[in-house]
């Protein structure tokens, strides 16, 4: 049966956007010069319905943000999905087929893959290994959180 | 040793429901749900075709839960191996037929009978005895906690680190690998929710909010392991849940 929770459950993209939103969260314009794209996660995005809170983060700190195509609520798993990434037995062929991703990322000429989930972060990390991408990968809040002004409200 | 094809058949009966059976009549094999695989776009072979890991339960459901080893073996290696249930495939199903919701319900047949492939069963077996799918301790928890947060005085001096506080709007939960791997990530989320001035708390119990069960297609431990989440923000009265990244 189903049961009703006496609280929300929200993602930490939706907290800090919401937070951003209401000028509480001050994050440096343009902070990133360098081309960086998103990795929008299954779970977040296209089964959560959450696009806008990431591109609304991003587009802030982001000077040259660059979407992925196929990406929103098209995006490709980044392969560690449905517990992939804790089976070794089935590595090989998660590699194989991270193939469709990699050229997505490829093509976005970024230099920065950014993730908001941790399945992500070791799907994308692997990806971008196997198929020699010359891109670093980073969690979203620890992208923001460099980009965060600190010091009185300016 | 032979399978226990009762269990099978009874597991095979508790998921069986008007949607299964539905979706299993109307998939017209059409292929347009290629399109929206990652392994078929990547490696193009008819086993990486989305409606490809229906085959397994049809299986099973023709010989009333009595497979060979053999099947079982090819079951597990489609339903887990070549599937990571992103559901991208059901978009391009001209009838939305949500094929990971039954590769997960095929899944729970090998669950069934202990077929849960290796390195899900032992994140599993840590997550339900130690409460993360990492082994942490409650001791380690709590100084990795208080070691960050030091980190993070050091640029934010006010910067604070509540844990189990009652009432909060928010309690944040993790993935273990915060705790363990990256103890840096813990750093950005302390940076982030003092500078937003966010009325938040960590938790004691229950901060683990990954789900192996959920994974594997365990559904008496995916609720274990939810309930351990649920019943932390129940006790903590909090208006919201923030899951792990």
């Amino acid at each position: 049966m189903k049961r009703t929770l006496p609280f929300d459950v929200v993602s930490p993209m939706t907290v800090m956007a919401e937070a951003f939103r209401e000028g509480r969260l001050k994050l440096k314009k343009h902070h990133y010069t360098e081309p960086v794209t998103f990795q929008d996660s299954c779970n977040f995005v296209r089964n959560g319905g959450n696009f806008k809170d990431a591109r609304l983060l991003m587009g802030q700190v982001a000077g040259d943000f660059r979407e992925m195509h196929p990406g929103g609520v098209h995006t490709y798993c980044c392969g560690s999905g449905g517990g992939h990434g804790l089976m070794s037995e089935y590595k090989k062929l998660r590699l194989a087929t991270a193939k469709a991703k990699a050229e997505a990322i490829r093509r976005t000429g970024a230099k920065v893959v950014v993730v908001a989930c941790h399945n992500c972060e070791d799907g994308i990390r692997d990806c971008v290994k196997e198929y020699g991408l010359d891109c670093e990968v980073h969690l979203l809040s620890n992208y923001l959180a460099e980009a965060v002004e600190l010091g009185g409200a300016s | 040793m032979a399978l226990d094809t009762i269990k099978i058949s009874e597991t095979l009966a508790a998921k069986w429901g008007a949607r299964l059976g539905m979706w299993l009549e109307i998939c017209a094999r059409c292929g347009l749900c290629a399109k929206g695989c990652h392994f078929f776009q990547s490696d193009p072979r008819p086993e990486h075709v989305p409606a490809y890991r229906l085959k397994p339960l049809r299986q099973v459901l023709a010989a009333k839960g009595n497979i060979s080893e053999a099947d079982m073996a090819a079951l597990v290696d489609t339903v887990y191996g070549t599937c990571t249930m992103c559901q991208r495939c059901t978009m391009y199903c001209p009838h939305g037929i949500n094929i990971a919701f039954m590769v997960r319900a095929t899944r729970a047949l090998a669950v069934s009978v202990g077929l849960t492939p290796k390195g899900l069963a032992s994140g599993l077996a840590n997550a339900l005895e130690m409460g993360n799918n990492l082994s942490i301790t409650a001791e380690e928890y709590q100084e990795t906690l208080d070691w960050q947060l030091e980190e993070v005085q050091e640029e934010m001096p006010e910067a604070a680190c509540p844990v189990d506080q009652e009432g909060v709007r928010s309690m944040v939960t993790f993935h273990p690998r915060d705790i363990k791997f990256y103890p840096g990530n813990l750093y950005s989320y302390l940076k982030l929710y003092n500078a937003m001035g966010e009325d938040f708390t960590f938790t004691s119990q229950g901060w683990d909010s990954t789900n192996i069960g959920l994974f594997a297609g365990d559904d008496a431990a995916a609720g274990t392991l939810a309930g351990r989440v649920v019943a932390a923000g129940e006790r903590l009265k909090v208006q919201r849940v923030v899951t792990a990244e």
